[in-house]
């Protein structure tokens, strides 16, 4: 792998950035999307607060459905015109649900960048009415897809060039810089390359290049390597890791792996439902996992790193959006539920060390296999 | 017979006892369309390139890799659904290449396959509680009324309960699809269920359901399965033994606990490294491969994994290293390990 290049971080384009250490990049308060359905308006996220701080990887985990990638893509507002979103999302005390179609343009890519598992197809419905939607915004705004039909180079060139200002010698210099940046081998050969020529991997790298592209300070990055296999998701991960530091760029890392999120992350928010239940640092949530639906998931996963006797499973299935309980939505599931937490929902509780939990019987013990011992 | 061979006929206890499946040096050698002009060779994709193993009445095998490596190949060739360019498929002692189709009808009573994605396995427009029934149809076992009662009993163990039975597969969570793809295979009591990731496509928490419930019909049916999968972590909570597949062959094939505990092949100690552990900060020997596995069209020469290797010697680009026994019926194919180069 080729050194990165020394260029400076800074972006002059960028205001001067208005907060103090320790103020958060990105600050989402009270999100809640509204989706509208052949059946009437469906609520898909109910109220997610969530800060990013600079040079942090957050992990934002949970199952299908949960809402992980709503709340990025209503942070991103790709989610179209059937999708009503409310709330507050501040990055650098700009409100991004306020500003103007060209301005949030620029925002995309050029601040925050987006990357997917997969740019063509993806299993949430919800997610694909998003893209059809936006496909425009898509292809403008460099939010890293990859189009079969054209060259790794005019691809990765023209995002340059929309979000660089540069042209001719200047953008493609830019262009083998970054595809360089990003680990692929002889990167000025593989200009006149197509997508299908390049494997899995190599095309995600390629997308990361292209996200890249603008400087973004925010990087949201969708299951990136939930379609690789081990060895390739074990490199994009160290990469991801790699530009963080280099660039000093803040991460979402959305995952449904929390052995990705572990060795990942620095603080991660567990989410069921359209709602965050559980946040905090990695080492405190995996140490000691107080929601009893983050203690559902350690307890499910097997372990590659010694024999487990037998898997605690999670009961039940997670309920239909249109079908939620009044009270906790993880209510009918939870082993520990108590009477209240059929009437209401809880409410967030947050401790020390920017730990947080809604439930009304957080738990304590070992988890079922001792999940903690080493 | 080969070294490989004899040594995991050892292995596998007694020689009175033969294994339910036998597999010997099979092929699969895939001639690819539009390749090599008019008059030249066609490239040639050597899928699966001369595989053997055995799988012992009641064990279960575990077959992973990444993808490419032959893993669903593999299956494909043991139940014929993929022709073998050469090599053997024994099964309960009967050689079973090379079958007839009307014999193969009978013989898949004995050989069920689940598949990864449910939805596709089921029929949409077809009753859950007649999918399931339909296998009892088709083999012209048991009376009508028997089939239905022989049937509910099934998809109550699965864990699937009566309000279910009438539905139809969109109806249906896809753990609970799932269920019913296991019951449908199940219910001719096969002597040995394949299965091709089974839980690939399920959430963390519904997948731990399905693999409990695999655990416990295994034990309770005395099943024999090859498992196929690319989650090393769901392979080790369920496999006896794990075959270790690397651009169509075997580099590792050992009991489970002394695979993941004690891996001997380069390849097999880098998959394992490269496998995240749900647990911050834990302190691994970390083995990042570099780049991608080549391509099995023109693979390298000796051994397929030299180009990635990171103990690569000379010999190895020259000669292709025989899977072969290491110790305690660990076998393994390098020239490394083996203390050749």
């Amino acid at each position: 792998m080729v050194e990165p290049s020394g260029e400076p971080l800074l972006k002059s384009h960028l205001k001067p950035p208005g907060e103090a250490p320790g103020e958060p990049l990105l600050h989402v308060g009270g999100l809640t999307v509204d989706f509208d359905t052949p059946d009437g308006w469906i609520r898909g996220l109910h109220g997610v607060d969530l800060e990013v701080y600079p040079g942090e990887i957050l992990g934002l985990v949970g199952e299908s459905g949960s809402g992980k990638s709503v709340t990025c893509m209503a942070i991103m507002r790709l989610l179209g015109p059937r999708a009503r979103v409310q709330g507050d999302v501040l990055y650098c005390q700009q409100h991004l649900l306020d500003l103007d179609d060209k301005e949030m343009t620029r925002v995309r890519g050029a601040e925050v960048a987006m990357i997917f598992q997969d740019p063509i197809t993806s299993l949430n419905p919800v997610h694909t009415i998003g893209r059809q939607v936006n496909e425009s915004v898509f292809l403008n705004a460099a939010l890293s897809t990859l189009t079969p039909s054209q060259t790794i180079g005019k691809q990765v060139g023209d995002v340059v060039e929309q979000n660089r200002g540069l042209t001719g010698d200047a953008a493609r210099e830019e262009t083998v810089k970054l595809l360089d940046r990003v680990g692929i081998p002889k990167p000025t050969e593989r200009l006149k390359d197509y997508p299908h020529q390049l494997s899995g991997g190599m095309n995600q790298r390629v997308m990361i290049a292209m996200a890249l592209a603008g400087h973004p300070r925010l990087l949201i990055a969708d299951e990136p390597t939930t379609a690789l296999d081990v060895t390739i998701q074990a490199q994009i991960l160290e990469l991801i890791r790699r530009l963080r530091d280099e660039m000093s760029m803040s991460i979402i890392l959305i995952t449904h792996d929390l052995a990705v999120v572990a060795e990942t992350c620095d603080n991660v928010a567990v989410m069921y439902c359209g709602r965050i239940v559980e946040k905090g640092t990695v080492d405190d949530i995996f140490a000691d996992p107080r929601h009893p639906y983050t203690r559902g998931l350690l307890e499910s996963l097997p372990r590659i790193d010694r024999q487990v006797a037998k898997l605690y499973p999670i009961q039940g299935t997670v309920p239909a959006p249109h079908e939620l309980p009044t009270g906790c939505a993880f209510e009918p599931r939870c082993p520990y539920a108590l009477e209240q937490c059929k009437l209401k929902q809880p409410a967030m509780e947050t401790g020390e060390n920017g730990r947080a939990i809604a439930c009304f019987n957080p738990q304590v013990e070992d988890l079922q296999f001792g999940g903690g011992e080493k | 017979m080969s070294a490989a061979s004899t040594g995991e006929r050892e292995a596998d206890g007694p020689e009175n006892r033969r294994p339910l499946l036998e597999v010997e040096d099979l092929q699969r050698h895939f001639k690819l369309r539009g390749t090599g002009g008019f008059f030249g060779k066609k490239a040639v994709l050597k899928a699966v390139d001369g595989i053997t193993f055995t799988v012992g009445k009641g064990e279960t095998l575990g077959i992973v890799g990444e993808s490419g490596c032959g893993k669903t190949t593999a299956a494909r060739l043991v139940l014929n659904m993929v022709t073998p360019t050469s090599g053997r498929v024994v099964f309960q002692g009967r050689e079973i290449t090379g079958l007839s189709p009307s014999d193969w009808r009978t013989l898949r009573r004995e050989m069920q396959y689940v598949f990864q994605d449910p939805l596709g396995a089921l029929d949409p427009r077809m009753r859950i509680i007649d999918q399931v029934t339909e296998p009892l149809l088709i083999h012209q076992i048991g009376a009508p009324s028997e089939r239905q009662d022989k049937t509910a009993e099934l998809l109550h163990s699965v864990g699937l309960q009566d309000h279910t039975f009438g539905r139809y597969p969109h109806e249906l969570s896809g753990g609970q699809r799932q269920r019913v793809v296991l019951a449908r295979a199940l219910i001719l009591e096969p002597q040995l269920l394949i299965c091709d990731e089974p839980v690939s496509a399920l959430d963390v928490s519904i997948q731990a359901q399905v693999i409990n419930l695999l655990g416990e019909l295994r034990h309770r049916l005395n099943l024999t399965m090859l498992f196929i999968s690319h989650d090393l972590s769901i392979v080790r909570h369920i496999c006896d033994r794990v075959a270790v597949m690397y651009l169509g062959k075997i580099v590792e094939l050992a009991d489970g606990n002394a695979l993941f505990d004690s891996p001997a092949h380069p390849y097999t100690r880098a998959l394992l490294s490269a496998i995240p552990v749900p647990e911050p900060g834990l302190k691994r020997e970390r083995m990042l491969l570099e780049g991608d596995p080549p391509s099995p069209i023109d693979p390298p020469s000796g051994c397929r994994f030299r180009t990635r290797c990171p103990v690569v010697k000379p010999v190895c680009g020259e000669r292709t290293p025989e899977l072969k026994l290491l110790k305690d019926g660990q076998l393994v194919a390098c020239h490394v390990s083996h203390g050749e180069a």
